[in-house]
């Protein structure tokens, strides 16, 4: 059995949700036997993964995401590497402006794969703009196809729905 | 403390990736991502707490994360110096140990000495509430 605990964000914004949506599908991908939970004995908000046996801890989700690959069975240090997209990713995070203005930013993978790092924070980035029911396609189909094909994986079905069932994302108001 | 040309700084002395751990490399990983998150005071205070009980970034050996991170918090660093306030300087005190630690280690013959930050060590600030 796995020391780790991963405990998920407790905020109520877009960005704890993209948050969440990158350690719930990671620990679900990688390491299933680590489940994600709310630690509501805590104060704190921010998400964490800790170590029971070391008293290790991360705070922030990428470097879990990647630490739990490297660990996972088959899991090596290459998880560590920096992929482009990433930052491109983690700018659109830092900007916390989730519309379609960051489609173009991201490119469609060729294929869906749950074990890509990149397609991970990939996914959980767009999750909030590309699942809005009102959203149109036009001119992001590729993208889109991507998107729902690695939405159908088994292990992305079970880390959203761990991750929607642990953030209630505040309502914004209405603009006229 | 003028400012020197930052961008001039080479990261040496310092552990390579290869000789790193899983756990090391995923501090490594998550400070350099968390130092360009752009919230500089939430950073400030994650970082602070973490060095309460570390001596460097990924733990206790010197990486090119701390030249990194050194680099994107000195002018914020500077500032807080600069105030001479006993609060602002008590809640940054870890990291400005560690600033002072990197300046006369790891990058000790690249910046000149009258360019070193001058932290008073006799300063009296509050104890620390942990």
């Amino acid at each position: 059995m796995s020391s780790l605990q991963i405990f998920s964000d407790r905020g109520s914004k877009i960005p704890s949700l993209v948050r969440n949506l990158k350690i719930g599908i990671g620990a679900a991908v990688f390491q299933p036997s680590v489940k994600l939970v709310a630690d509501t004995d805590n104060e704190e908000y921010n998400l964490t993964l800790v170590d029971k046996k070391s008293g290790f801890q991360l705070i922030e989700a990428n470097a879990i995401v990647k630490y739990l690959a490297a660990t996972s069975k088959k899991g090596s240090k290459d998880a560590f590497k920096v992929d482009p997209v990433e930052l491109v990713l983690d700018d659109i995070l830092k900007k916390r402006k989730f519309n379609d203005s960051i489609l173009p930013l991201v490119k469609p993978f060729s294929q869906a794969d749950a074990t890509s790092i990149p397609q991970i924070f990939a996914f959980a980035t767009l999750y909030p703009v590309l699942t809005k029911t009102a959203h149109k396609n036009e001119g992001f189909e590729d993208l889109k196809s991507w998107f729902n094909a690695f939405a159908a994986l088994p292990e992305v079905i079970e880390g959203v729905k761990a991750v929607t069932s642990l953030t209630h994302l505040e309502r914004s108001k209405e603009k006229n | 403390m003028s400012g020197f040309d930052l961008s001039k700084l080479k990261s040496t002395s310092v552990v390579d990736d290869a000789q790193l751990s899983n756990e090391e490399l995923a501090l490594k990983c998550q400070w350099e991502t968390l130092s360009a998150s752009g919230a500089p005071d939430e950073f400030a205070t994650q970082l602070n707490n973490y060095l309460r009980n570390n001596t460097y970034i990924v733990g206790t050996k010197p990486t090119a994360a701390d030249f990194s991170i050194f680099k994107a918090i000195y002018a914020a660093a500077s500032s807080w110096v600069k105030t001479q306030d006993a609060s602002i300087l008590a809640q940054h005190r870890h990291i400005l140990r560690w600033i002072d630690l990197i300046e006369n280690t790891i990058l000790d013959l690249q910046i000149p000495a009258d360019q070193k930050f001058k932290l008073n060590f006799d300063a009296e600030l509050p104890r620390e509430i942990v």
